[in-house]
């Protein structure tokens, strides 16, 4: 954490340092700040005697007399269970700083800030990754010219092999009028998903084995353009902090697009785990648009693997991945009318496992259809309905989203939905509808704010005592944007982005 | 991975191969049926072929190359005066521009005279004082220069579940609109904003069945202890090494017998809730390996998770 704070009180003071003197500098700032109040359900952990044990003489479940599911280890002589409490009220509050400085004196030169001020106003701060409360997301120096693109600081390199954050620096070569890119990369590495290193103790809260130094990380990759085709590979290694011969990771990766005539594309990808010696997550996809733009259909492949990282032990117990066929239609009727509809079918690869007292599912399939209208002047109006018939994921539901327009700075959406959620290996059948109204105003274009409640309701398909209501609640969103500086009589996301119907809506 | 390193190979020298003189582009106009450089020694000026008038840029006529291209002094030629500008995204129309000198636009820093390029976005950066690079730019929206570009057709209201693929393996399409930070937008460690943004409202009751059947990966976004396992453990739902496994599984009493199948299909979700300690307190006297794990390979890499069951020394070979 240390190492956190001294890097962004390097970039924050190289800000303000850098601001006063210097002409002609530009900056932008955006300030997300977020606010939730939710619900959650109240437990406490009890135990009772094993001999007060009830005994379902239907299903030989084990209870306690006044009806929760027990569970009685072997010889033991209490019973573990938990018994359910008064509701819960959480408020996590997040407020995220994006800053961008620029124009000091060096043409392609800019400084970037991107940090986050989190809590959860709850005594018992129950939302998720609110601790430590100030978390430095990203905070570099950048360069860049025609030719060369460096950076310096906390940043993640984003590739086919996810977003992996460091504390290092990173250069890129851009040859050929960038057809051709060279990449290498280094630093301290962060945690995977998280702007903390994986010695971190609020990335343990279960208290696993954790590594007792941070690790490192380098790497590089290319790209390459070749008219239509578009290709880049990466590799990327990640030693271990204690031992620099043994790692946490070595993987590779292959991304390539070909787009042959402009309404048939393919694209796809591979990634190979080296220190595993396992094919990890891969897909192909061929697209097509019609000329006349009425329709737009895909076909495609995709493998999915889970990645653990060798400080872990969770490669020990051969995970294996699942194969999916899929295919996606979207067809666009008449003016402002869109229909889609996508459906995949998948199987896992064979477990070896022989497992007679719990019945598992090799595969299974989904599907989803929906429609979308948006020619009214004031109006846009959108559904789905899906189905998802798979091992330990089952679910059914539809949703509803009605927006009102009057003007581009004022939208109001009200939105529904329906979901059947029946699970594997417990007793938790839920059904939970929703009803919500969000209000989106941007008063300036450098001003947006939004509130938005939501009702749900969820009934609980339990045979015993836990089967209350516990979820049912009202939650109340709210947030606030504040992009200023020079040039920040935008918003931030481009035009293109703001055009697409989902995004205005939050925006 | 040779095979995988052999393609990266072989289209790295495919590329290199590739890489001399860019072929002009099919609405090039007058780079294209004009070779300035080599009419270099006649024209002083670009006005004496081109003026700017309420139409845009005038061009010479054919008689006008028929001077000299007569059959007798030189070969004769085929040109054809373009009528209308070359097609671009870019918001100018050189009638209404401020008035400035051809080669301001049209010459890269440093080249000669005639060596005419469609204009060089250097220059138009320089001159606008946009001080970051071309597409990399924080300090200017796109539409300073180009025409607000519709979104594509594709970009329909679901277009936000379904880019991953595309985004991921064409990255150059996206950047013709998007700057990284649009992705940043939503694609950030522990994201939090205002907004759903990639989940739909209602997504914590969707949850547990998209992240069991992973429809998308929810560790590239989120940490799974930070995010996942602290969430669970508030909600009661993680083992919290004080109970043993069954709390959870209380439809099927004999689930700890008989999960190794499911767990081998969805350890991602298995790992939500359960610590390491939990799987190692009955797997230290069980295999828990498949047939194809290369023990070898993983403890020459990493001992270290070995030895959590492995306390007497590495066995030298793997499998089941």
């Amino acid at each position: 954490m240390r190492r956190c704070f001294v890097l962004g009180a390097v970039v924050v003071g190289g800000l303000l340092t850098m601001t006063a003197p210097l002409q002609a500098q530009g900056y932008r700032v955006q300030l997300d700040t977020w606010y939730m109040n939710y619900a959650y359900r109240g437990y406490s952990l009890d135990s009772i005697q094993s001999g007060d044990v009830v005994v379902d003489p239907a299903t030989g479940g084990l209870y306690t007399p006044d009806g929760y599911v027990v569970t009685c280890g072997a010889g033991a002589e209490y019973c573990d269970y938990f018994r359910t409490r008064e509701q819960q009220r959480g408020h996590p509050f997040h407020s995220t700083l994006d800053a961008a400085l620029w124009g000091l004196g060096v043409p392609g030169l800019s400084f970037r800030l991107k940090g986050r001020v989190t809590t959860d106003f709850a005594s018992d701060r129950t939302w998720p990754a609110t601790r430590p409360t100030a978390q430095l997301l990203e905070g570099y120096a950048e360069y860049k010219n025609r030719w060369l693109t460096a950076v310096g600081g906390r940043f993640h390199e984003v590739s086919r092999l996810g977003w992996t954050g460091m504390d290092g620096a990173k250069v890129g070569v851009h040859l050929f009028d960038r057809k051709l890119e060279l990449l290498g990369f280094g630093g301290w590495g962060l945690a995977r998903g998280t702007p903390l290193p994986v010695t971190s103790e609020w990335i343990n809260p279960l208290d696993q084995y954790q590594p007792l130094d941070r690790g490192y990380i380098w790497g590089g990759g290319l790209g390459w353009q070749l008219g239509t085709f578009q290709g880049r590979w990466i590799y990327q290694r990640e030693p271990d902090g204690s031992d620099q011969h043994y790692l946490f990771s070595e993987r590779t990766a292959l991304d390539a697009s070909w787009r042959p005539v402009r309404e048939i594309g393919v694209h796809g990808g591979a990634e190979y785990n080296i220190a595993v010696g396992e094919w990890g997550t891969a897909d192909v996809t061929i697209d097509y648009n019609s000329a006349n733009r009425f329709m737009r259909t895909s076909i495609g492949w995709r493998r999915y693997r889970p990645y653990f990282p060798l400080w872990t032990i969770w490669e020990a117990f051969s995970p294996v991945g699942y194969d999916a066929g899929w295919a996606a239609l979207h067809l666009y009727p008449a003016r402002g009318l869109s229909l889609w509809g996508k459906g995949e079918v998948f199987g896992y690869e064979n477990t070896n496992t022989s497992t007679p007292n719990v019945e598992v599912a090799d595969g299974g399939w989904r599907w989803t259809v929906g429609a979308g209208y948006d020619a009214l002047r004031l109006w846009r109006f959108a559904g789905n309905y899906y189905v998802n018939k798979s091992v330990g994921a089952s679910s059914l539901g539809w949703d509803l989203r009605a927006t009102f327009e009057p003007s581009r700075v004022f939208f109001a959406t009200a939105s529904g939905g329906y979901l059947n959620r029946p699970l594997e290996y417990r007793y938790n059948d839920a059904k939970t509808w929703n009803l919500g109204l969000r209000l989106d105003w941007r008063p300036m274009p450098d001003i947006g704010m939004m509130i938005e409640g939501r009702y749900y309701n969820e009934d609980r398909d339990r045979p015993d005592a836990a089967a209350i209501r516990e979820w049912t609640q009202f939650r109340l969103n709210a947030g606030l944007t504040l992009s200023f500086g020079s040039g920040a009589d935008t918003p931030s996301l481009s035009p293109a982005i703001l055009r697409i119907p989902e995004r205005r809506s939050t925006q | 991975m040779k095979v995988m390193l052999m393609l990266a190979a072989a289209a790295v020298l495919t590329a290199a191969a590739g890489t001399g003189p860019a072929p002009a582009p099919a609405d090039a106009g007058l780079v294209q049926q004009f070779d300035h450089v080599t009419h270099e020694a006649l024209f002083s000026s670009c006005e004496m072929c081109h003026s700017v008038g309420a139409g845009g840029v005038t061009y010479p006529d054919a008689s006008f190359c028929a001077t000299c291209h007569n059959g007798q002094m030189q070969p004769r030629v085929s040109y054809t005066a373009p009528t209308y500008a070359p097609s671009s995204n870019l918001k100018f129309r050189h009638d209404e521009h401020p008035p400035v000198a051809c080669a301001s636009c049209h010459l890269s820093e440093g080249a000669s005279a005639m060596s005419v390029e469609r204009p060089v976005v250097d220059n138009c950066l320089a001159c606008h004082g946009v001080q970051a690079g071309h597409k990399e730019a924080p300090d200017s929206p796109c539409q300073q220069c180009h025409v607000q570009m519709p979104a594509p057709e594709g970009h329909t209201a679901d277009w936000v579940q379904e880019h991953g693929d595309i985004a991921a393996s064409e990255p150059g399409t996206c950047g013709s609109c998007h700057l990284r930070a649009d992705c940043l937008e939503c694609h950030r460690p522990g994201a939090a904003s205002a907004g759903p943004g990639y989940h739909q409202a209602d997504y914590l009751s969707a949850h547990p069945a998209q992240a069991y059947a992973r429809e998308a990966s929810c560790s590239s976004c989120h940490n799974v202890g930070q995010f996942c396992q602290d969430c669970h453990l508030n909600a009661g739902l993680a083992s919290q090494g004080v109970t043993p496994s069954r709390a959870y599984h209380d439809a099927n009493p004999s689930f700890s017998t008989g999960h190794g199948q499911a767990a081998r299909q969805s350890l991602e979700s298995c790992v939500a809730c359960h610590n390491e300690g939990d799987c190692v307190r009955c797997h230290f006297n069980a295999n828990p390996h498949g047939p194809d794990f290369d023990a070898d390979r993983i403890a020459k890499r990493n001992p270290t998770s070995c030895v959590v069951c492995h306390v007497g020394g590495i066995p030298t070979t793997g499998g089941g």
